[in-house]
């Protein structure tokens, strides 16, 4: 059974697809969706709450809610899709060295991998953004460096038990440089769990981003991100509670929606693993 | 002529336990055109001796001796001229075609790869040569069948595939690991017929490693018996059949269903601990005094035919 076939059987997972599908096409639509500027300022309109002209309300600048969450989707998405490829990328790649070639160079690498295992992530993020400077740009760099190490990890740990395989020698014996064994017979065996993870990775990383925002240390006013809106809403809290309760709503379905899609995969791929836990 | 000769190869590789000495001491020729036979029971060093041969074994092997290839010594080759060695000269063929192909590569991206790394094919032209390569080895169909993945081949065709990987740049010297091990009887005799259609057809040479002496007799001119790390005898077939000289190829051949399935005594020794003097003296029933402490050196007992045993001395 394909792997597609097997997620159509999964209602979790497919509820997830459809969730990221239809935001994915509100944040690629976002200038035709969006009913307002989603920075022009509105004064005599200052937080009102959800009507008909404003489905979520205006925020304490007279900003459309509603808007703003728009854009806000097409920020954190494409964050964490560049997040996310920069994570993978790197991760495979040492994984893949270190895995590949052992000795010193995996010792080095796994053990700066350790290092950085050792620090809460967000914590690190937190320190690196801070150096950095509070800027958009700053906190994907700060959660790129620290981030890949779990994909390393992962790739390393296949591309060990890989390399030992009987193909891997027979490719050798074929006269393939070690390069290209890598390339073209090691890594594809090793790809799947990097798939899964990298989908449940893309909810922990808006939240991080989200996170970091709050703490302003990511995007800054007027960028409509959500966690920076989150931020600029918390003095009206009791007054206009509207001003939180949606990007905090987004934040919950967009994360929600990533890890249903990654388990979903995680079955679709892992077979074995069902099976176990049918058990 | 001589296509290869080995000469004194020792491997050894250290272990938690000791110093396994796997091949100690091997002198073996490969004439053009010659299909030699490597005879031995689990674990004397018929596979370490084959993959010796291309240098790959791992990286902690003390390798030592001469492995002349057309008189160019492989062992004194650095990485690079090995890679050119590898599968463009002497190719080889595995013993498990189930796990010897890579499970998420299509039959005929594998098969291409050696077409494009050895004689510099573009893929499509590669793709090509591999559907001829196909047809070769009888899979019928070949041009839908290099779309499928391995799975989608039963094992006979997975390894006839790996003969045509191995075919595929005409190499001058085949080693062939136990290549019809893990298929059933009917389609061994299939693999074993192409496979001596296809060394005559293209006057190849081939090591042949087994320890199934039917598909010995069937393919191999010359028949060498290894017993931990040694040769300790080397005859044409028809001879080693008719006239076994060395008491471990006497019990190899009695061992034989046809010939009263005489089981040998003992256990083959551990590669670790060897035995002084002659390997086989604890399991032999001739063994003297001084087979415990001497090595018997290889004697000819006929023409062709050399034995290592004091018996003939």
């Amino acid at each position: 059974m394909s792997i597609v076939q097997q997620l159509k059987k999964d209602k979790l997972a497919m509820i997830g697809a459809i969730i990221i599908f239809f935001l994915a096409g509100i944040a690629i639509l976002a200038p035709y969706i969006a009913p307002y500027d989603a920075i022009e300022l509105d004064l005599k309109n200052r937080l009102s709450p959800p009507d008909r002209n404003h489905l979520m309300g205006t925020d304490n600048l007279g900003r459309d809610v509603f808007s703003r969450i728009i854009y806000g989707t097409r920020i954190s998405l494409s964050m964490a899709t560049v997040v996310v490829m920069i994570v993978m990328l790197l991760g495979i790649a040492m994984g893949t060295i270190a895995g590949y070639c052992g000795g010193t160079i995996d010792g080095a690498i796994m053990r700066m991998v350790d290092v950085l295992l050792a620090f809460p992530n967000i914590i690190l993020a937190l320190v690196i953004a801070g150096i950095l400077g509070p800027s958009l740009t700053n906190v994907m760099i700060a959660l790129s460096a620290i981030w890949w190490v779990g994909y390393a990890r992962i790739i390393r740990g296949s591309v060990l038990s890989v390399k030992e395989k009987e193909f891997v020698e027979a490719v050798r014996a074929m006269g393939c440089s070690d390069a290209s064994i890598a390339v073209r017979h090691v890594l594809p065996n090793v790809l799947s769990p990097v798939i899964v993870l990298a989908t449940l990775d893309m909810g922990h990383i808006i939240l991080s981003i989200a996170a970091l925002s709050f703490l302003g240390l990511g995007a800054q006013p007027p960028i409509p991100e959500w966690g920076t809106m989150l931020n600029e809403g918390r003095p009206f809290m009791e007054t206009a509670p509207h001003l939180m309760i949606f990007p905090g709503l987004m934040i919950m379905v967009v994360v929600l929606a990533f890890n249903f899609l990654g388990d979903g995969l995680r079955d679709a791929l892992d077979p074995r693993m069902k099976e176990v836990m049918m058990k | 002529m001589t296509l290869l000769r080995i000469q004194d190869l020792k491997a050894y590789f250290s272990t938690g336990d000791g110093i396994v000495k796997a091949v100690n001491g091997v002198n073996l020729e490969i004439d053009e055109n010659e299909t030699l036979g490597l005879i031995g029971e689990t674990g004397c060093g018929k596979t370490v001796l084959g993959l010796s041969i291309l240098r790959l074994l791992s990286e902690n092997t003390k390798v030592e001796g001469k492995i002349l290839y057309r008189g160019e010594d492989l062992l004194k080759l650095n990485e690079e001229e090995m890679r050119k060695i590898r599968g463009k000269e002497i190719a080889m063929i595995f013993q498990n075609p189930l796990t010897s192909m890579n499970p998420v590569l299509t039959v005929g991206t594998q098969i291409s790869e050696p077409f494009e790394l050895h004689k510099g094919l573009k893929k499509k032209d590669a793709i090509k040569k591999v559907i001829e390569m196909l047809k070769l080895v009888r899979i019928p169909s070949p041009s839908e069948r290099i779309k499928e993945y391995p799975h989608e081949f039963s094992g006979g065709m997975r390894q006839r595939a790996m003969i045509a990987m191995g075919l595929a740049c005409e190499p001058s010297l085949i080693i062939a690991d136990e290549p019809t091990k893990g298929l059933d009887v009917t389609i061994q005799a299939q693999v074993v017929e192409l496979m001596k259609e296809l060394t005559t057809s293209t006057k190849t040479s081939m090591l042949l490693i087994t320890h199934d002496l039917g598909v010995a007799a069937e393919l191999c001119d010359n028949i060498a018996v290894m017993y931990p790390g040694e040769i300790v005898e080397y005859a044409d077939i028809k001879e080693l059949f008719k006239n076994p000289k060395h008491p471990y190829t006497q019990g190899f051949l009695d061992s034989l269903p046809g010939r009263g399935l005489k089981p040998m005594d003992g256990m083959s020794p551990s590669l670790i601990n060897l035995p002084e003097g002659c390997k086989f003296h604890p399991r032999c029933p001739f063994a003297r005094e001084r087979c415990k402490s001497m090595r018997p050196e290889m004697v000819e007992v006929g023409k062709n035919h050399f034995v290592r045993c004091f018996l003939y001395d």
